[in-house]
């Protein structure tokens, strides 16, 4: 009895320090939204990989929130895919940018687009925003993908994920009216789980 | 807390043992002078500095986040001093000054997520590379000696019991074992323990200076052995940064203190 004890014991408590070791790095993937004083509603400019961006869509802001992924990488072939998904005004917002001559083979390559500053406008560049179930492709008349800092996190000596901040705004048409989204900025940690290559 | 109930027990033991019956009357309050032995604890508030580069200090912000983590920062500190007093019975007022010993214990603790036991510091960054390290606390301590210069005033007396309100200040001579310390979630971030305190830059000042007032009571036996119980009312530190992990302005505490007379004009 006492050795089928020991046995189960043997079995259980690696299982228990390892998913502990699991929800260590997984608090770095949460989002952290702390509210800019200067811009109401928008997270504040950091980086430190909070999880958060946000934006005015004309006034309204469109922002990441804490229960949803807030931002997927998508590389396919030589394009790069960056994913904000989040709300606005209570409705689901995504705004897709892909812009072509970019393709970071895993999110540590990501390094690559550090002081980047991709302009929406060239050819190969596109945006396409998703309110709720509508889809539009915007016709861009003019915006910036600013990748202000991109660097690798180590934790306790360990490669862990890359932290990606930058600011995004951009002028288009939407529902036939020049709409500007202005003021983006965003700070997410790049790992596993939002990053794909296929 | 222990230390609170120690110094509440050896109060009322001393009461005890020195309290009379016997009202003082005007003829015997005179002017005398005394040497007091004093003892006391401070409860100082603040936060961690915005220098130190903490993930999730957000004690000072409004944030939504889903994992509730947080940051703070815990200071307690205790007290030992010798003053002489004279007091001055026309005026009902007293003078003091003295020597004065202060020790400080601060400790910076949180966690990233509720069941963690630890929050992320960062203590490297250069252009492509952020490094983090897991910490449990960040302690520090810091003992100071000082001239505190103060004056009471006593309003009320009844029988052998007078109330007073304190100001004084006091200004820092040296400081000495100041000790800084970071506790690692993984036991094999020690060895990189001096690199990241170097990189974070936590020297604190030496110069210390406090101005206080005080609210109190003093207890006269029968042979003129003063027991003192004061309560610091939120008082200031006039030096800056004093501390090495910690934003302090500002503190609160309580003093004890007996006092045996000297000589007592006639």
């Amino acid at each position: 009895m006492k050795s089928n004890s020991i046995f189960y014991l043997l079995i259980f408590l690696p299982l228990l320090f390892s998913s502990c070791e699991k929800m260590e790095d997984y608090s770095l993937s949460q989002t952290v939204f702390i509210e800019d004083p200067y811009y109401p509603g928008l997270p504040v400019y950091s980086e430190w990989g909070y999880n958060t961006f946000g934006a005015y869509i004309d006034r309204k802001p469109f922002y990441s929130t804490e229960y949803d992924l807030p931002v997927k990488v998508i590389v396919n072939s030589d394009t790069l895919r960056i994913y904000f998904r989040g709300i606005m005004g209570g409705s689901e917002v995504e705004l897709k940018i892909s812009a072509k001559g970019y393709s970071p083979a895993d999110h540590y390559e990501m390094i690559s687009l550090d002081q980047e500053i991709i302009d929406l406008t060239q050819s190969g560049r596109e945006a396409i925003l998703k309110i709720g179930n509508e889809t539009t492709v915007l016709d861009i008349i003019e915006g910036e993908l600013i990748f202000n800092r991109v660097q690798r996190l180590y934790v306790d000596e360990e490669l862990s994920r890359t932290i990606v901040s930058g600011y995004f705004h951009l002028k288009t048409f939407l529902y036939g009216e020049p709409v500007a989204i202005s003021y983006g900025r965003f700070d997410f940690g790049i790992g596993y789980e939002n990053f794909y290559n296929y | 807390m222990k230390r609170n109930l120690l110094f509440f027990s050896a109060l009322l033991l001393c009461l005890s043992q020195g309290y009379s019956q016997d009202p003082l009357s005007l003829k015997e309050k005179k002017s005398a002078g005394f040497l007091h032995f004093e003892f006391g604890a401070h409860y100082p508030s603040g936060s961690v500095k915005e220098s130190i580069p903490v993930r999730q200090n957000i004690s000072s912000y409004y944030v939504d986040q889903l994992n509730g983590g947080q940051v703070s920062s815990d200071i307690t500190g205790w007290t030992a001093a010798v003053k002489y007093s004279y007091f001055f019975d026309q005026s009902d007022v007293a003078f003091s000054a003295g020597l004065r010993y202060t020790g400080y214990s601060g400790e910076v603790y949180g966690y990233t997520s509720p069941g963690a036991d630890f929050f992320y510091l960062r203590y490297s960054m250069d252009d492509s590379n952020t490094r983090f390290a897991r910490v449990k606390e960040m302690s520090e301590s810091h003992h100071f000696i000082s001239i505190p210069l103060e004056a009471r005033y006593y309003p009320f007396q009844y029988q052998r019991m007078r109330w007073f309100v304190s100001a004084g200040a006091e200004l820092g001579l040296f400081s000495f074992l100041d000790e800084t310390d970071i506790s690692f979630r993984e036991d094999f971030m020690e060895e990189y323990q001096d690199e990241i305190l170097a990189q974070l830059a936590v020297d604190s000042e030496s110069f210390y200076s406090t101005a206080y007032i005080g609210l109190g009571v003093e207890f006269i036996s029968q042979k003129d052995y003063t027991f003192v119980l004061e309560a610091i009312l939120p008082s200031l530190f006039l030096s800056e940064n004093n501390f090495s992990f910690s934003e302090v302005d500002s503190y609160s505490g309580f003093r004890f203190s007996i006092g045996f007379p000297l000589h007592k004009k006639q």
